[in-house]
C-alpha cells in the first residue's frame, strides 16, 4: 500500500493565451474524499486550471499527478478511465437521448470497449440497471423517459453530476456546478454534494461563496493565474490578501456607511 | 408542422415491412402491366439506396458529413469492372510485383471489392476525421475528387470514357445474374440485409457511442469514450458497403467510368439521405425512389427538369426537417427508460 499522499497534485502549471496568462506556475493538491474549492475572481484562471486537468488544453509547462501517476500527456478520455469525472460550466448532455440513456452511457464508457456491434445496449441491464440506481440517487428517477434536451436547467444539472457519478470517479471536477440554478434547486444540488462528501474527491469551482464555505474541507484562491492563498474555510476567510483580492469587494459593500 | 403522437415501434415496423412487400412485388407488377423496362429502373433505385443507407449510417447517426461517399461507390465499382477487364483479356493484373488473375465470381470479388473499398475509407477516415465541421466536408470532397481525377488518367482501363464489362459477375459459375429479375431480388435482399443490420448496430452500444459523439462529442470525451476510433470504424464499415453498392451498379450497368466517383454523385447521395430523412435507414431508400421518380416523370416533362426539382428539395428541407420518412411515418418514439422506443 502506498503511504495516503494528494490524490491530485497539480504542479508548476502555466499556460499562456498570448499575452494573456492564464495559470501561472499553478501549484496545488486535492486530498483523497477532499472537497477543495477554487475560487477567485472573474478571469482568474479557475475554469482554464480545470480545462487543463481535464485534458482539454495542454499546458505549457508543469505537470498534473492523479493518485502518483503523472496524466499530463494522456488525452481527455484515458484521463476519464483513470477517475475523472467531469460537469462543465455549460450544460453538457447528449440532448436527443432520454435521461436514462445518457447514464447508461456513462456506465458503458467505463465498462470496457464498445466495440458490440449486435446486442441492444438499451435492454442491457448491466447498463440500465446501474444507471437507473444513479438516477434514484440524484432525484431523476422520475424523469427517466425524457430527452435529455428537454429537461430543466437545474434537472440538466443532476443529469450531469449523475454522468459523472456513473463512472465511480475519484475526482470530481465540478465547474460551477449551480450555474444558472434556482435558489431550491441550488439547495437540493448542495445537499447532494454534502452527502458525497468523503466518498468521492471534488476539485469545486464556484462563485457562490455560501455554497463554497458548506462544501469546502479546503479552498484555493486565484488571481490572475496565481494561488493567492490555500487553506482551510477559516484560515483563507481570515486572509488578508484575499480579502483585499476578492472577499474584499464583497466585505466593502457590506461595511456600514 | 403540428407535432404528432409518435407511432408504436410495432406500427413502424409493420410499416415498414409492408414496404418491404411492396418492393418484393413490384416485378411481377411491373411484367402484368407490361412495363418491363421499370424493373431496371427500380433496380437501379435500390443500388442507389444502398449507398445512400450506408451514407447514413455515418451522416445520420455519426454526424459525418461525409461530401466524398461516392468515392467508395466508385472504388467497388472499379475493383468489380478492372478484375472483368482481366479477366476478358486474359492478363493479370501486375499490382506491386504480385499477379493477381482477372476474374468475374461474385463469390470472390465482391467481397474483395467491398474490402479494397474499407481500405480506402480506412485510409481517407483516419486523415478526415482529425477535422470536422466544414472542413471534414471540405476534405472527404478533395480525397473523392483526388481519386476521381486518378481514374480519369488511368488509359489503360479507358480513362475518362471507363470500361464496359462482357457480362455480369457470375454466381458459382452460373450466369445467374444476367436475369433481370433476379438481379433485382439480389438488390432487394442485400439491402434488406444491410438495413436491418445497420438497425441492430445502431442500438447496440457501439451504436449509441456513434450517436452520443454525434450530439455532444465534448461530453462523450470526458466520460471517457475515444470518440475517434469508433467513427472511424462506422467510416470503414460505410465505405465497405458503399463499395457494394458499387459491384452492383457496375453489374447492372455493365459498364464503370470515372462519373461513379464524381463530386455530383456524392451530392446526390447527400441529397437522398436528407429528403428521405437522416438517421432513419428507411428513408433513404425512399428518397431514392423519390428522387429517381420524380427526375424520370420531370425529365418526361422538360428537359429543365433540375429547375423544379431543386425547389422541391428546399421546400422538404425547410418544412419536412426528419425528411419525407418523418413526414409519412412521423418521429421515431423516444426512447423511454424501458427500452422499448428501439425500433
Amino acid at each position: 500500500m502506498r503511504a495516503p499522499g494528494p490524490l491530485l497534485e497539480v504542479e508548476g502549471l502555466s499556460k499562456a493565451f498570448g499575452g494573456v496568462t492564464a495559470s501561472d506556475a499553478l501549484s496545488f493538491t486535492v486530498m483523497p474524499g477532499e472537497v477543495h474549492a477554487l475560487i477567485g475572481p472573474n478571469g482568474a484562471g479557475k475554469t482554464t486550471a480545470v480545462a487543463q486537468i481535464a485534458g482539454e488544453l495542454k499546458p505549457d509547462d508543469g505537470r498534473i499527478r492523479l493518485d502518483g501517476r503523472e496524466i499530463s500527456h494522456l488525452p481527455v478520455h484515458r484521463r476519464a478511465l483513470l477517475g475523472l469525472g467531469r460537469s462543465f460550466q455549460i450544460t453538457s448532455v447528449l440532448p436527443d437521448f432520454s435521461v436514462l440513456d445518457n447514464v447508461a452511457l456513462a456506465v458503458q464508457a467505463h465498462a470496457g470497449h464498445s466495440f458490440r456491434l449486435i446486442r441492444n445496449a438499451r435492454r442491457d441491464a448491466r447498463l440500465r440497471d446501474p444507471a437507473r440506481a444513479m438516477l434514484t440517487r440524484v432525484g431523476l428517477a422520475a424523469v427517466a423517459g425524457r430527452a435529455a434536451g428537454a429537461l430543466s436547467h437545474g434537472e440538466k444539472r443532476k443529469l450531469e453530476l449523475a454522468m459523472a457519478l456513473a463512472g465511480h470517479p475519484r475526482l470530481l471536477l465540478l465547474d460551477e456546478p449551480m450555474a444558472g440554478m434556482g435558489g431550491e434547486d441550488s439547495a437540493r444540488m448542495v445537499e447532494v454534494l454534502q452527502g458525497l462528501k468523503g466518498t468521492v474527491a471534488m476539485l469545486l469551482v464556484e462563485h457562490d461563496m455560501d455554497v463554497v464555505f458548506a462544501l469546502a474541507d479546503r479552498i484555493t484562491v486565484l488571481d490572475g493565474g496565481r494561488v493567492l492563498a490555500t487553506g482551510d474555510p477559516e484560515a483563507v476567510r481570515a486572509d488578508p490578501a484575499v480579502i483585499a483580492a476578492y472577499l474584499g469587494e464583497e466585505g466593502v459593500a457590506c461595511q456600514p456607511c | 408542422m403540428a407535432e404528432r403522437a409518435p407511432l408504436s415501434p410495432r406500427v413502424r415496423l409493420g410499416l415498414h415491412l409492408l414496404g418491404l412487400l411492396a418492393l418484393a412485388l413490384l416485378p411481377p407488377l411491373l411484367t402484368l402491366i407490361d412495363e418491363p423496362f421499370y424493373v431496371t429502373l427500380a433496380t437501379r433505385v435500390l443500388i442507389l439506396a444502398l449507398a445512400a443507407v450506408s451514407l447514413d449510417l455515418i451522416l445520420g447517426y455519426g454526424g459525418m458529413v461525409s461530401f466524398g461517399h461516392a468515392a467508395f461507390v466508385g472504388v467497388g465499382g472499379y475493383v468489380t469492372g478492372i478484375l472483368a477487364h482481366h479477366a476478358f483479356m486474359g492478363d493479370p493484373l501486375m499490382l506491386f510485383g504480385l499477379a493477381v488473375p482477372g476474374m468475374n465470381e461474385a463469390l470472390i470479388v465482391w467481397p474483395l471489392a467491398m474490402a479494397v473499398s474499407a481500405v480506402a475509407a480506412l485510409l481517407i477516415g483516419v486523415l478526415s476525421l482529425r477535422t470536422g465541421g466544414i472542413h471534414f466536408i471540405m476534405i472527404t470532397l478533395a480525397f473523392a475528387q483526388m481519386l476521381y481525377y486518378l481514374l480519369v488518367s488511368l488509359q489503360a482501363y479507358g480513362g475518362d470514357d471507363g470500361l464496359t464489362l462482357w457480362g455480369r459477375n457470375t454466381v458459382a459459375g452460373t450466369d445467374l445474374l444476367a436475369d433481370r429479375e433476379t438481379f433485382y431480388y439480389v438488390c432487394l435482399g442485400l439491402l434488406a440485409v444491410v438495413v436491418l443490420a445497420f438497425r441492430r448496430l445502431v442500438d447496440s452500444r457501439f451504436g449509441l457511442v456513434l450517436q452520443g459523439a454525434r450530439q455532444n462529442e465534448r461530453r462523450m470525451r470526458a466520460l471517457g469514450v475515444p470518440v475517434t476510433r469508433y467513427r472511424l470504424a462506422a467510416f470503414t464499415l460505410a465505405g465497405a458497403v458503399a463499395g457494394l453498392a458499387g459491384v452492383l451498379s457496375v453489374n447492372q450497368a455493365e459498364f464503370v467510368s470515372p462519373t461513379l466517383l464524381h463530386w455530383t454523385h456524392s451530392g446526390e447521395l447527400l441529397v437522398v439521405v436528407i429528403l428521405g430523412g437522416m438517421g432513419t435507414l428507411v428513408g433513404p431508400v425512399l428518397g431514392a425512389f423519390v428522387l429517381m421518380g420524380l427526375e424520370e416523370v420531370l425529365a418526361g416533362v422538360t428537359e429543365h427538369w433540375r429547375v423544379i426539382l431543386g425547389p422541391v428539395l428546399v421546400l422538404v428541407v425547410l418544412y419536412a426537417r426528419a425528411g419525407l420518412h418523418g413526414w409519412v411515418i412521423g418521429p421515431r418514439r423516444h426512447a423511454d427508460a424501458d427500452g422499448e422506443g428501439a425500433s
